[in-house]
This record gives structure tokens, sequence and C-alpha cells, in this order.
């Protein structure tokens, strides 16, 4: 795993290399745009840039509505962490605070419990609870004397041991519905938790601004994008040209992916629409059922899933990135140009760049520095292994707890087996591709240095996804690999 | 071991990531107080690289001083770290 740049376009020789055209000008870099986003006219038709872009985005159905908050919060300077804080509980309020309302409902109902408790009610005070605890526990972090030295070990042991609990016969009832609904509610912010925990040592910034960015008003998934406090204060802009210039990339990420989202749905139509190409999702189903659609066709949807889900990664974290900048906050982007990748490790990189961060920051680095310490290849193989299997499948396993609580832990544990699988031949290759990563000679030409390496990485990521894709607990590893072996033209 | 001197340590470190910047294609200046990590001129391999030779040539151990990427993040802050009173007596 990697942290590939996306910051330089040098040359080896370290002369700038200028694309000829572009679809989006580099307005950052224009002395005038850059001074006059500074004055008073200058941030009003920002705005009403913004503005624009928040409509245009509305109108196929992507929600940018957060970049006016976020060039809100970006005028405001003294007063930025708390309009920052007031936008992030308000869109959290507006998503429910991210809580599965439904699942905890069926809980209630399965406990024979739903008739003696109300469920708003319920929810507001574990929310109470739940904030309160990991103010204390991001207090008690920030002392030297109370610091725990593995935090985010001990949260994911005190989680899981919780999750366990659930499964207790002497939690039956009232205590079960209560334990789910504490997990519930922690579990959306448990990563942030995490960096929130790592920061604390070294950010003497007050708790209440640490929470403020538990998912961040720009947006996140369970990843936090722009990790902790610490982080986002190293990509803060500090001065009048840094925000004005930092703004300006928003504006440019957005345009950028406004384009993308329209291609998405522009493939989409050419593809599923105009074509008649069933989704892969339906395709794995129809041969399950026994019913295979051609090898052609299977190959089809393989190869439009893979495109259009690297296009809805790009658009998801371009908006969030965009927005980010928006407030005054140089994040790097989340997907950035992957199938240039050459190398396993570095698409992986390039495809969920906070993802990946997530993995490197709390598996890939605390394994590195602890583990095999004097055997070089080891120690590197055995950390990006951590990171990649385990981390990922600890990662996706937390993601979709409910499964624990709907189909018991135990179906839940043996249902990611087919993930267990992918996330397994991920790490080992990815691990197998970052030992053998240096630089490629120069005189072995375009095709074999760029063309092929790009298209082996490609394929392998695309071949994969049969084992990933839908992410479900219903189809087992040995179903998957029958399908993959049906479209290889193993089997008929 | 002695104690290596900062202005070695820091020529030994510049001469290290300018080289590890230069296979990356990235011929830029640099200056002490660059950002080498969180502007993603360098990348985590580059970080595990470095620990790895902060640990040979200056007996630092970052089990017991704890990981973090904020420390290596400029040349100034990698001589800071190496030049510590606890390394070096390895």
């Amino acid at each position: 795993m990697s942290i590939e740049s996306q910051s330089y376009g040098y040359t080896a020789t370290g002369a700038l290399v200028k694309p000829s055209w572009r679809l989006i000008p580099q307005i950052d870099r224009d002395p005038n745009l850059v001074a006059g986003v500074q004055s008073t006219s200058g941030r009003l038709l920002l705005w009403c840039t913004v503005v624009l872009l928040t409509v245009l985005f509305w109108r196929i159905g992507v929600d940018f509505s957060a970049a006016a908050l976020a060039v809100a919060c970006a005028y405001v300077a003294r007063y930025r962490r708390a309009l920052i804080l007031l936008a992030t509980v308000l869109l959290l309020y507006r998503s429910g605070f991210l809580i599965d309302r439904s699942f905890l409902e069926r809980v209630a109902i399965a406990e024979g419990v739903a008739d003696r408790i109300h469920q708003p009610l319920l929810e507001a005070v574990m929310l109470v609870v739940v904030l309160a605890l990991f103010a204390g526990v991001l207090a008690l972090q920030s002392s030297a004397r109370t610091a725990i030295r593995r935090p985010t070990l001990s949260l994911l042991l005190v989680f899981l041991a919780l999750v366990a609990l659930t499964q207790a016969t002497v939690t039956a009832g009232m205590p079960r519905v209560l334990l789910w609904s504490f997990l519930m509610t922690s579990q959306p912010y448990l990563w942030f938790l995490a960096y929130g925990l790592a920061d604390a040592v070294k950010s003497r910034s007050p708790v209440w601004q640490r929470l403020s960015v538990f998912h961040p008003f720009w947006g996140s998934s369970l990843t936090p994008f722009g990790k902790g406090l610490a982080y986002l204060e190293r990509f803060e802009a500090k001065t009048p040209d840094e925000l004005a210039v930092t703004q300006l990339k928003g504006v440019k990420l957005a345009a950028w992916t406004l384009v993308l989202a329209i291609a998405k749905i522009c493939l989409g139509e050419l593809v599923h629409g105009y074509l008649q190409l069933p989704l892969f999702d339906d395709n794995l189903l129809q041969y399950l059922a026994g019913h295979p659609l051609p090898r052609l066709v299977g190959w089809a949807s393989l190869v439009s899933f893979f495109v259009e889900d690297l296009l809805g990664m790009t658009v998801f974290g371009g908006v969030i990135i965009a927005t980010a900048r928006l407030a005054g906050f140089r994040l790097l982007r989340n997907t950035w140009r992957p199938l240039e990748a050459t190398t396993l490790a570095e698409f992986w990189n390039r495809y969920y760049f906070y993802y990946k961060e997530l993995l490197v920051d709390h598996f890939f680095y605390p394994t590195f520095i602890r583990c095999f310490r004097g055997h070089r290849r080891l120690r590197m193989f055995f950390a990006t292994f951590m990171a990649a299997c385990v981390g990922n499948l600890l990662f996706h396993f937390i993601r979709d707890i409910h499964f624990v609580g709907e189909m018991g832990l135990w179906r839940a544990v043996v249902g990611e087996q087919s993930h267990a699988f992918y996330t397994f031949v991920l790490a080992t290759s990815v691990g197998l591709s970052q030992m053998r990563r240096a630089p490629k000679p120069a005189s072995r030409g375009w095709l074999r240095r760029r063309l092929l390496p790009c298209l082996w990485v490609s394929t392998f990521f695309c071949l994969i996804h049969v084992f990933d894709a839908p992410l479900d607990r219903e189809h087992t590893l040995w179903q998957r690999a029958e399908f993959l072996s049906y479209l290889l033209g193993v089997t008929t | 071991m002695t104690a290596t001197p900062r202005p070695e340590i820091r020529s030994q470190m510049r001469r290290y990531v300018e080289q590890r910047l230069l296979m990356k294609g990235d011929g830029a200046p640099l200056h002490d107080d660059d950002l080498l990590f969180t502007s993603g001129r360098l990348d985590s391999l580059d970080a595990v690289e470095l620990v790895m030779s902060i640990e040979t040539d200056y007996g630092i151990n970052f089990a017991d001083i704890g990981f973090d990427l904020t420390r290596l993040d400029s040349i100034s802050a990698i001589v800071a770290l190496a030049g510590q009173p606890s390394a070096g007596t390895a």
C-alpha cells in the first residue's frame, strides 16, 4: 500500500509537464483569479458558481448541497470550528444520525419489547450516552497518565466483545435491545473515534472540535474522509491566498466530478438501456438459478460493472473532497486515475485513498513497527497482509454488523467466506506487488512499461470483483468460484 | 555508537529523501520544511523505507516511541527525530 502522489506533474529531470489541453481549466493557477476570489465580488461569484454546480448536480441526482455550507464555513475565520460543528450536527440530524432505525425496530419486535419502549426517545438517549462516552474517552486519551497505548486495538476489541455479548442468552429481551441500540449508534462513528484517539496525544484542540469532524458535514462513509482533526489542521488554509487557491481547486474538482457523473449516467443508459446488458448481480443470480446468460454477456456485464464502479467511486469521493476544499481544507483526492496504476498496490491506493489510508494508519504501520523487525521483506509483507486482509475484513464485518443481529454471529461470520477469500487474494497479491515494486527501466518502452501493466492490474481487479460483489452473505465462495469458472470457460 | 551530529543527519536525510523523490519522477526543489507525506510527494512505502533506514542508522525503535507520520513529514522533522537524545545509543 502506498500513498500515491497526486500533486506533482514532474518528469525525472524536474521539468514540469504541461498538458496541451484541459477540459477543466487550471483556475487555481491563475494569479488574477486567485486574487479576484478574495474580493467581495469574487466571493459572490464563487458562491454563485457553487449554487449553479449544486443545481446541476441536483438535476442528475447527486447531492452537493453541503457546498453552500462549506463556503460559509470558509469565510467565518474565527468561528469556522463552531460553524463546522453546527453544519455537521445539522446534516447528521437530517440523516437521523446514521442510525439504522429499521434494524433496531426489528430487534425490539423480535425480543418482544417493542410495546415497552419509545424508539425515538431511546435513540436520543443513546446518542447522548455515546457522545458523552466518546468525549470522555477522548479527554482521557489526551492525558499521558490515562492514555491507552493501543487505542484502535482496544476499541475494536471492546466493540467486538459487545457484539459477541448480544448473542449470549443472558442478554435476551431488553438488555439485548439496549446493547444493539448502543452498538448501532456508535458504529457509524467508530473509525472517527479511532482517528480521534490516535490524534489525542498530538492535538491540543478541545474535545468538541475533535467531535465536530466525526462524520463532518462535507460527507463521509464509515471511512473518515479527512481522517481526524490533526490531519485536517495540516490541510487547512492559513492565509486568504491559500483559501482562494483551495476553493478554486474545490470548484475545479466539482466541475470535473460533474462531467464524470454525467458520463456515468450516459454509460449506464448505453449499456443497460440501449444494449440491454444485465447488471452484474443479475448475471450472477441467473447463473446460480441454473439459467446462465451467454459467456460474452457475463464478461461484458463484469467489465461494465468494473467501469461503473470506478466512475461511481470517483463521483462519490469527488463531491466530498470538493466540498471539503470549499470549506478551506485542501484534502487530497479520494480516487485519482486508477486505470493508470501499473501495480496492484498502486491501484488500491488510487481507487479509494481514504479507505486505504485507514487500513495503513490503523493496521499497516502498527504491525510494521512491531512485528518481524529483523526480517525486512517478511516485515513488509506481514504488515500489508494485516492491513489488506485482516483490517479489510474487520472493517466490512463491522460495517455490516446488522447481519449478526439478523443471521446470528456464526452465520454472519461464515457468510464472510467469499469476502475473506477476496481479501486474502487481494492482500497476498498487493503484498507481493509491494515487495517487487521498483522503478521500471525506461528502455522497456511504453507498451511493456505502461500499457501491459495497466491492463494486467485492471483485469486483476475486475476479476476478483466476482468474489466481492454483491457483498452479501447469501452467496458462497464455491458458488462465486463456479461462476468465475463459467466465465473463464472452465465449466459450462 | 556515538550520536551523529545534526548537520550530518540533515545532509544524509536530504540525500535519501531527494533520491526517493527522484525515483518517483519528482525533481521539484525540496526545502527543509516542505511536507513530504501529507503533501502526497512521498507515500507509505517510502515511510516504511525511511523508518527502516532510521532504525538501522540511528538506533531508534519506533515500537518504543510510537509511530507518528508527522514526525517524518519534513527534513526538519526527521532530523529532530533522528537527533533526539535516545537516538544513536543503540
